[in-house]
C-alpha cells in the first residue's frame, strides 16, 4: 500500500460540519466521538480496509466520511486500458458530480 | 532517567525515558530541550494517558523508527510486527469504543505510529462486512447528508464500482480487453465529444 499523503476532499463549504435539516437524520441523543474524529484519522482508518465493498460503503456513511474516502478511492485507480480510460472520462466529464474527481487523479 | 508527563486534567505520571521515547513528539522534545521539567500533554486526559503508557511500557524494547540502527534487522522486525497483531495487543485494544477512539486520537497526537496503526486496524475490522446503516449504528454516526446528496452519492458509488470492476477485469484479462464491452449511453457519448467545463 503506497503511503501517500491523502488530504480529505472539500466539496461542501463551509468545511465545518453543518447541522443539516435533513429529515432522514438518525440523531443519537449524545453524538459519539466517532462524529468528531479528525479527518487524518479517518483516512488512516479507511486505508486499513481491505475489501472494495467496505471501502465503498464508507462513501455513504456521512459527509465527513465521504470527504475522506472519496479521494482515497480515486487515488488508487490506475489506467491500464482504453475501456477504463473511457469510463473514467465519462464520469469526470459530467457536470453534476459532487466532487471534482478529475483533480484527484494523479 | 525518569520523564514526567502531565495529563490534560493535571495528573502527573513518571515514566522511564525509554518508555516516553515511544512517542515521536516526546522524543523530539527530549532531543531539543532535554529532560528538564514535566511535559504537559494538553490533549490527553489521564484515563487515556494511563492506557498509552501501559502500551509503551510493554513495547519499550521494540525498535524505533527514529533510532540510528533503523535498518537491517530492526527494520525487518518492525515490518513483521506491523503485519502480525500480537495477543497482548489484541487484548490491550479490546476496550470500550469511546476509549478506543480516544486512544487513537492520543496516538495520533503523540505520534506513536504502531499504536495508531493498531487502533485504526481495529476500527477497520469492526466495519468489515457491514452495511452503511450498520456502520452508522455501530459508531452512532449521524447521517448528515441531505436526501439529494445521499441519492447523488449512491449513484456515484455505483459508477465508481463499475469503474473499479473494469480495472480489475482488465488487470486479470490483460490490457487488450475489448472496448466494445463498455456501455456508454448516448448522452454521455455526446458529453465525451464535447465536454463542458
Amino acid at each position: 500500500e503506497p503511503d501517500v499523503d491523502v488530504q480529505p476532499a472539500k466539496p461542501w463549504a463551509p468545511d465545518i460540519s453543518v447541522k443539516s435539516t435533513s429529515p432522514n437524520n438518525t440523531v443519537a441523543k449524545r453524538p459519539s466521538i466517532a462524529n468528531f474524529l479528525p479527518h487524518e484519522i479517518l483516512v488512516h482508518i479507511f486505508k486499513k480496509l481491505t475489501s472494495k465493498e467496505d471501502q465503498h460503503a464508507t462513501l455513504l456513511v456521512s459527509r465527513a466520511w465521504c470527504q475522506c474516502s472519496v479521494e482515497l478511492l480515486w487515488h488508487k485507480l490506475s489506467v491500464s486500458n482504453l475501456a477504463l480510460l473511457l469510463q473514467m472520462m465519462r464520469i469526470i466529464s459530467r457536470k453534476d458530480q459532487t466532487f471534482a474527481y478529475a483533480t484527484f487523479i494523479r | 532517567m525518569i520523564v514526567s508527563l502531565v495529563s490534560s486534567d493535571g495528573k502527573l505520571y513518571q515514566v522511564d525515558e525509554a518508555v516516553a521515547r515511544r512517542s515521536g513528539v516526546i522524543y523530539t522534545v527530549l532531543e531539543d530541550i532535554g529532560n528538564q521539567k514535566p511535559i504537559p500533554l494538553l490533549n490527553v486526559p489521564s484515563h487515556v494517558l494511563k492506557q498509552v503508557i501501559e502500551y509503551c511500557e510493554y513495547h519499550r524494547t521494540d525498535p524505533l523508527p527514529q533510532d540510528a540502527e533503523w535498518s537491517g534487522p530492526a527494520r525487518a522486525e518492525l515490518v513483521r510486527r506491523k503485519a502480525v497483531v500480537s495477543d497482548w495487543d489484541k487484548k490491550f485494544i479490546d476496550c470500550d469504543q469511546t476509549l478506543l477512539f480516544e486512544i487513537i486520537q492520543a496516538a495520533s497526537y503523540l505520534d506513536i505510529k504502531p499504536l495508531l496503526d493498531l487502533g485504526c486496524k481495529t476500527v477497520a475490522n469492526m466495519m468489515t462486512g457491514k452495511s452503511v446503516e450498520d456502520i452508522r449504528a455501530l459508531f452512532h454516526i449521524e447521517n448528515d447528508f441531505t436526501p439529494e446528496e445521499e441519492t447523488a452519492m449512491q449513484v456515484e458509488r455505483s459508477e465508481f464500482e463499475s469503474l473499479y470492476n473494469i480495472m480489475i477485469k482488465s488487470m486479470a484479462g490483460g490490457v487488450n480487453a475489448p472496448v466494445t464491452s463498455l456501455p456508454i449511453p448516448g448522452k454521455a457519448r455526446r458529453r465525451l465529444r464535447a465536454p463542458h467545463y
